[in-house]
């Protein structure tokens, strides 16, 4: 059963709350009419796992993970979390539900310090002091911020540490689902690998429900325990990470031929 | 007396020089103030708002009539004007803009513009048909003329402009950097998309800064009725002052708008006193531009990308 | 920058009345011809500021010629032909002023245009006019260009810069004043009249101008800069809009003790006395009302008139819209033609009865199409709120 609850600041307490399935079904999304991207996708972010989102250029993947965080148009389908319609909710009513998003393009506030982002990670708890003070410290803790980063200006921090400044501003209100779109995008290598490592960890130690979009590949596969294939804005593939990984080969080589004959067949 | 040996024409030529300094910060106080209400709702809301010369005009006339009808003393007659203004901003948005902000237009920033320029040819209209074009004036808090230093001359009710403006600057600087109001608009300011997914409420906040905004420009219109009178067109000058003055600055910074509002004023000052007296708008535009030429996005200015 | 905008809404109900005009056409040109049985009438064209800040005169002018038309209309009208008045706000911009001014002239068929309006604006006007040849009487524009013999078609009744210069420059010669400084304001009026006045002066006097942008609300530092030199002994201000109202407070605030002298009577507007407070006793003025001016029967009828209209006494330059009407009259009724052309010939010839002596227009160098008229009187306050009848007159100027 379906059920719409307030979608007020009241509700963004998450005392008791417990990580939940996220489940997309039907999905469309068409920012022009008669112009899908995407056209019934199906995708379930098991409780307490990372699912990942793989697919070619231009499947849909970012826009997937825009119309569940309310920022695409949703044409049709339904989005829940743990049995509740949260379709079409804006990201502040998400996040009072427990459910944070970390888009791709950085949305760090440049000029602000460290601390200061990561209270405005806690703004819709702003008004308890002592609960935001602890939930900076536990998470700077937590992802083993070096202690003289948090009072520099975020604008001057590398662009890996930006990325999981982030990560962990979207972790002040402790949410249950993280929403991730190519975290990893524009890092080195050596960075990269850093990131990956905090989100791999996420669900063993917070409890945190992951569903990740990358472009990165291989590197994602590794920490993540179940993907979703797309294609042409449709469920292409699915299975665990292992099975995925074992058929990377012959799923990429798909993607190549796709782009050669732009021909779908799911 | 500690006359120096200097010959009197030097020792006057310094006396005139700090006496157009003093002169320019005094009037530059208010050009800052007016130019960082400007700037807050461009910071926070990407909109030039065009009404903000409309509510330094309604500012002015509510201190007028409060004072008339009431005959309450000026800084009652100041407040009365910023609830006014602040009440006045407050529903230009809420009412006004936000449709344009909810609908998917292409380029809302440009609409909104539409908007606020209509608005304040309206109110100009609406003030000189319903107010007449008369020019009125309440008599200061301090009428008198007051000596600085033995030879800085200037009115009383100046100075009472000047240090309601530090005092109202003061204000808002505390509002931005040490509150959580404050931080959100910073944080829209900075990041807007940021700003979305920590769960900022884009028009709450929005409403607040058009309400200070509309606070301050019409504090600004209050106090300088007793200097610069009130008429329907008051706002014209300031507004093409206050755009100067928050490009000068950097669009988006606070503290560029509060350095612009000074350096508008000691330009003026100095460009009439040692130039010319009859181009005095020009020297900010000057200035403006020699910035502009060399800090394209002004003195404070985030760039592009930050914003 | 901002402008007025029911001046475009107006001008959008226009096209759309003249779209509905375009449909029933058919049904409306039948109605035409039994309103061209009557002789045309005379429409009184007012292209004047409205809005802005000197719409205050601007409404008063199209009262004063709404009163004219209502005094003709009852008496049957000027040759027979009903008087009526259209008018339109120019909102102090040219570009404006010329499409308003075409359009009274032939959409609503203006026979001549009255108005009040900034020189520079008037001049604009008056060229692009030109060739219609319609007639445009000036009554209280003081540019010296703004008549001339490139410029038939413009009248003007009552002082202009050169004139007021002439006789300003008597009254300083007399006055105990030597060293004087005019503030001027960037407009044609301004400069020209700070222009005229130095070169009129005579050599024993010192005289600097300083000028200002007329719309700038505030001139301490150039005043601080001033008082801290050797002191001016008087100040002339020649100015239009808020600055002249503030300099009464801005002057003695910068420390100077200098005499202000208006260069025309903007004390006597309603505004004076409550923006200038006490400060503004001890202001002397510029004005051509005065004791000695003698009203003749027409100004005695005009002021009792306007007086049962408007509730007080008309200002000076009223008197001298009012003849710039009655010129209107003579011409209509000595060429029985509301032919712009044939107006435009016959004023250069009309003389009449003025409100406050005989009238008719000189064609000379420097005075073309220009009724000469007028004694100026230096009038000083001498107690707060003093109205102009009770000011004292300081100077009597006569031409």
């Amino acid at each position: 059963m379906i059920t719409r609850p307030r979608r007020t600041e009241a509700a963004a307490k998450p005392s008791g709350r417990v990580p939940v399935d996220l489940v997309a079904t039907g999905l469309r999304v068409a920012y022009e009419r008669d112009v899908e991207i995407l056209r019934g996708v199906e995708i379930t972010a098991a409780a307490r796992r990372i699912s990942l989102v793989i697919g070619p250029n231009g499947a849909g993947k970012s826009t997937f993970l825009k119309a569940v965080a309310g920022l695409a148009p949703v044409t049709g389908g339904l989005v829940t979390l743990g049995g509740v319609d949260i379709t079409r909710w804006r990201p502040r009513d998400l996040l009072a539900h427990g459910v944070a998003l970390v888009p791709q393009n950085g949305t760090l506030f440049p000029a602000m310090t460290v601390r200061e982002n990561l209270q405005m990670g806690g703004w819709l708890r702003r008004r308890e002091k002592a609960w935001l003070g602890e939930s900076i410290e536990a998470v700077v803790n937590r992802f083993n911020l070096p202690r003289h980063l948090v009072d520099r200006r975020a604008g001057d921090l590398s662009g890996g540490q930006q990325k999981l400044v982030e990560i962990m501003r979207s972790m002040i209100m402790t949410p249950t689902t993280l929403l991730l779109d190519e975290p990893t995008a524009g890092l080195s290598p050596k960075m990269a690998s850093q990131v990956y490592e905090q989100i791999a960890a996420l669900p063993g130690d917070l409890g945190v429900t992951v569903l990740l979009v990358d472009q990165n590949v291989r590197s994602s596969l590794a920490i993540s325990d179940d993907v979703y294939v797309l294609a042409m804005g449709l469920n292409n593939d699915r299975g665990t990470a292992r099975d995925i990984t074992e058929r990377l080969g012959e799923i990429t080589a798909g993607w190549l031929r796709q782009g050669v004959s732009g021909a779908v067949k799911s | 007396m500690r006359r120096p040996k200097s010959s009197p024409k030097s020792l006057l030529d310094m006396q005139t020089a700090v006496q157009t300094l003093i002169l320019g910060t005094a009037i530059g106080g208010v050009y800052a103030l007016m130019g960082v209400g400007l700037n807050l709702i461009f910071g926070v809301m990407r909109v030039a708002n065009f009404a903000h010369g409309a509510l330094y005009m309604i500012g002015g006339y509510a201190a007028y009539y409060l004072t008339l009808a009431t005959g309450a003393p000026m800084p009652v007659a100041v407040i009365g004007a910023m609830v006014v203004g602040g009440c006045v901003g407050y529903f230009v948005n809420a009412i006004l803009l936000r449709p344009v902000y909810r609908s998917r237009l292409e380029r809302p920033s440009e609409f909104t513009l539409i908007v606020t320029f209509a608005l304040s040819l309206m109110a100009t209209s609406a003030a000189a048909v319903f107010l007449t074009p008369n020019y009125r004036k309440f008599e200061g808090m301090w009428p008198d003329t007051i000596t600085l230093f033995g030879f800085v001359s200037m009115s009383g009710d100046r100075a009472v402009a000047f240090v309601t403006a530090l005092i109202l600057l003061c204000a808002l600087l505390w509002l931005v950097h040490f509150t959580d109001l404050g931080r959100g608009w910073r944080a829209l300011t900075q990041n807007r998309m940021g700003a979305d997914i920590v769960g900022v409420d884009v028009f709450r906040l929005a409403n607040l800064a058009f309400a200070t905004s509309g606070a301050l420009a019409a504090a600004a219109g209050a106090v300088l009725v007793p200097l610069y009178l009130a008429y329907p067109t008051m706002g014209e000058s300031v507004i093409v002052k206050s755009f100067v003055i928050v490009v000068l600055g950097g669009l988006g910074s606070i503290a560029g708008s509060l350095v612009g509002g000074f350096l508008l004023g000691w330009a003026e000052a100095l460009g009439s006193v040692y130039i010319g007296s009859g181009y005095t708008d020009i020297y900010g535009l000057v200035i403006m531009l020699v910035v502009l030429l060399f800090l394209p996005r002004g003195l404070f200015g985030i760039s592009e990308r930050e914003v | 920058m901002v402008k007025n905008i029911i001046e475009p809404v107006c001008a959008n109900r226009r096209k759309f009345l003249a779209g509905t005009a375009l449909v029933l056409a058919t049904s409306w040109s039948g109605l035409r011809p039994a309103a061209a049985e009557d002789k045309a009438p005379v429409v009184l064209g007012f292209a004047t500021g409205l809005s802005g800040a000197q719409a205050q005169y601007g409404r008063d002018n199209v009262k004063i010629g709404e009163l004219f038309a209502e005094q003709m209309n009852s008496q049957g009208g000027i040759d027979g032909r009903k008087v009526s008045v259209v008018s339109g706000d120019t909102q102090d911009q040219p570009d404006i002023a010329i499409s308003l001014a075409r359009r009274l002239i032939r959409e609503d068929g203006a026979t001549a245009l009255f108005g009040h309006g900034g020189s520079g604006l008037t001049l604009a006007l008056s060229q692009a006019l030109k060739s219609t040849k319609v007639p445009l009487l000036l009554s209280y524009i003081w540019g010296n260009s703004n008549t001339g013999p490139s410029l038939p078609s413009v009248y003007r009744i009552g002082p202009f810069n050169a004139y007021v210069a002439t006789l300003m420059a008597k009254y300083l010669k007399q006055s105990p004043y030597k060293n004087i400084v005019i503030l001027a304001e960037d407009t044609a009026y301004g400069t020209d009249f700070a222009k005229d006045l130095s070169g009129k002066v005579d050599a024993g006097l010192k005289v600097e101008t300083i000028p200002f942008q007329a719309k700038i609300q505030d001139l301490s530092p150039v005043l601080g800069k001033l008082a801290s030199g050797t002191q001016p002994d008087a100040i002339i201000v020649a100015g239009n809009y808020q600055i002249i109202y503030s300099l009464q407070n801005q002057i003695p605030a910068a420390g100077l003790k200098s005499q202000i002298i208006g260069a025309w009577d903007y004390p006597t507007t309603p505004e004076f006395w409550e923006t200038a407070g006490k400060n503004g006793v001890g202001v002397i003025y510029a004005t051509f009302t005065g004791p000695s001016v003698k009203l003749t029967a027409t100004g005695e009828a005009f002021r009792a008139s306007y007086a049962a209209k408007f509730g007080r006494d008309p200002l000076f330059y009223e008197y001298f819209l009012w003849d710039c009407l009655n010129a209107l009259r003579k011409a209509v009724t000595d060429s029985k033609s509301v032919d712009p052309a044939v107006l435009t010939e016959t004023l250069a010839k009309v003389s009449f009865e003025g409100t406050t002596g005989s009238i008719h227009f000189n064609q000379e160098e420097g005075a073309w199409n220009q009724a000469l008229s007028g004694t100026l009187f230096m009038k000083q306050y001498t107690e707060v709120k003093q109205t102009d009848a009770a000011a004292k007159v300081v100077a009597e100027i006569a031409p």
